[in-house]
């Protein structure tokens, strides 16, 4: 399960650093549409990656709603870590 | 000129502030209480210190517990008990009294008794709050429910008023007054979304047959009798035959429970103890998986022998089942109920910071006497809640220990407390009293870990350091808060 939820993070920040706004702020304004299509594109990939990981377990129903909490707690913890720094104007 | 019909949206973005403002106080506690709730029995073990730590034996605590009752108890027509086990380190045993009304104990897992735990309701006063609201049945569940349906309306409704969805998604832009708010709201909102979206409908689906009563009704003409046969097939009912026999040792009963069950026991009933149509009956715990598998083994009393087993296998039930044990997370280890613990609080959060923003989106527009009064109550119901649950842990340690009906008292300071902010708030002007409240929330916070090891009551135990630490953290959070946060401060461009 950490493994899952490790890999949930990375894919929520990708997901979250493809967003517009954080894409500008953080990767500069020469990053194009394309490339913050195939970040987002990476991250729900990973996310499920996450998911397989997190569902290879018996106990299947405990493991969906821990990882759907998991989820839940990085998007909030990715947007708070985004926020560091002003936007560069 | 005909007026101009307002569109979908707009209605939507008024149908969430007014729901939100009209059930948002009780909200809060509600989900505050509930928030709680998830560690109920680590919240009782850390209230009642005097417990034997560690016994992981609910066969053994159930039986210890059973024994005490057959010499406390005897003449009351039923005994049931929630025996401790990993989790509780007391097990909890209510019963008939003979004056009328029902008594309730905490007994030591090893003795059996409750002497020498402090009198306290503990963990469970949390969980009772959160959808019976300290009113009489059916009450405070009709308005818990109702509570929770609107809830819904106003996460349905709130999810069309966002207009910028899935760009906003990771936005927080800190130190711009109203907009700060208004993205904390939504990224609270919107990031645990599945989770507010699951707690409000199961907790609104747990009480449905007291807010829509109807089906019931239709189907079974008032007869409740015949309704709780249906709904408990696996409960029998014996009549009381007067011939005195003894209950049969308990202990066999329950290791038979245990071996079928492959796990421990959430619940033991004993129906007409001491008579010979006495009946023993042992519900499965329900940690075993995420949908409640209900079953129940019953016993002769006086003979020990097994005469039932039921297991809940009707679809209707087992769906009801799985609502239920997602809503009080009795399934989750220790890491989902830390998630189920951190996604309550962002819920809190998620109302606090709403009941906030309507003040703020008609700060510029009106300024009469019911602005003032939510302005005021928001500042009482929002740091008055925080502040009074705290100093039910804080009483909890403080108040002396052969006091005569101490939980009670553990109670009613929390609502005098409570009581005491609301009127502070309503009286004192907003921006200071602000400040002031989030101040003194630090410093309740800040006192329960001192107050447990000045009084010698801790415990060197993750219970005891995960609580003080989650105490101490909201008192940084807090403290923080009381220097930066003045929502209500007017601001000028």
């Amino acid at each position: 399960m950490i493994a899952a939820l490790i890999l949930a993070l990375v894919a929520i920040s990708a997901i979250g650093l493809a967003t517009p706004r954080q894409a500008d702020v953080w990767l500069g304004p020469r990053v194009s549409d394309r490339q913050r299509h195939r970040l987002r594109m990476g991250g729900f990939i990973v996310l499920l990656v996450s998911m397989a990981a997190a569902l290879d377990t018996p106990d299947v129903g405990r493991a969906i709603v821990t990882w759907i909490g998991a989820i839940g707690l990085s998007a909030f913890l990715i947007a708070l870590l985004l926020v560091r720094r002003s936007p560069r104007r | 000129m005909a007026p101009v019909k307002p569109g979908f949206r707009t209605s939507m973005i008024w149908l969430h502030d007014w729901s939100g403002l009209v059930i948002g106080w009780l909200l809060f506690a509600i989900a505050l209480a509930g928030t709680l709730s998830v560690f109920r029995e680590e919240i009782g073990d850390w209230m009642r210190p005097e417990a034997s730590c560690c016994v992981t034996d609910s066969a053994e605590s159930g039986a210890t517990a059973v024994r005490w009752l057959s010499s406390h108890a005897a003449g009351a027509p039923a005994w049931y008990i929630q025996p401790a086990d990993a989790r509780g380190t007391t097990s909890y045993a209510v019963w008939s009294s003979a004056k009328g009304g029902f008594v309730q104990k905490w007994l030591d897992a090893r003795s059996g008794s409750p002497d020498g735990i402090r009198d306290t309701l503990g963990g469970d006063f949390f969980y009772r709050l959160h959808f019976e609201l300290q009113l009489p049945y059916p009450w405070g569940r009709i308005l818990s429910g109702s509570a929770a349906m609107v809830m819904l309306l106003a996460i349905l409704t709130g999810i069309v008023a966002h207009r910028r969805f899935f760009v906003d998604f990771f936005t927080f832009r800190p130190g711009k007054g109203q907009r700060s708010w208004l993205d904390a709201h939504n990224l609270l909102g919107v990031t645990a979304l599945p989770f507010h979206l699951m707690i409000t409908f199961t907790g609104a689906l747990t009480l449905a047959n007291l807010l829509m009563p109807w089906g019931a009704i239709s189907i079974y003409r008032g007869d409740v009798v015949a309704m709780r046969q249906a709904l408990y097939p696996a409960q029998i009912d014996r009549l009381v035959t007067g011939r005195p026999a003894p209950l049969a040792p308990i202990e066999p009963m329950l290791r038979e429970a245990e071996r079928r069950f492959h796990g421990g026991l959430s619940q033991i009933a004993v129906l007409n103890p001491g008579d010979a149509s006495a009946v023993v009956t042992v519900t499965r715990a329900e940690d075993a998986t995420i949908g409640i598998q209900q079953s129940i083994l019953t016993f002769d009393g006086p003979s020990g022998r097994l005469i039932a087993a039921y297991e809940e296998r009707r679809p209707a039930a087992r769906t009801f089942n799985v609502m239920y044990a997602l809503h009080t997370a009795r399934f989750a280890e220790l890491l989902a109920r830390w998630f189920y613990f951190v996604s309550g609080l962002g819920l809190v959060a998620v109302i606090g910071t709403g009941l906030l923003l309507w003040t703020a989106k008609r700060r510029e527009r009106r300024q009469g006497l019911g602005f003032a009064l939510v302005e005021r109550l928001n500042v009482g119901f929002i740091g008055g809640t925080v502040i009074a649950f705290a100093t039910f842990f804080l009483a909890n340690r403080l108040l002396p220990l052969r006091l005569a009906d101490r939980g009670d008292w553990e109670v009613r300071s929390l609502f005098w407390v409570w009581g005491l902010l609301l009127l502070y708030a309503v009286l004192r002007k907003p921006a200071k009293a602000w400040s002031e409240i989030m101040a003194l929330a630090a410093v309740v916070c800040l006192a329960i870990p001192i107050a447990d090891w000045s009084t010698g009551a801790a415990r060197l135990h993750a219970i005891t350091l995960s609580l003080e630490l989650v105490a101490i953290l909201l008192a940084a959070g807090f403290g923080y808060a009381a220097t930066r946060a003045r929502p209500f401060e007017k601001r000028r461009a």
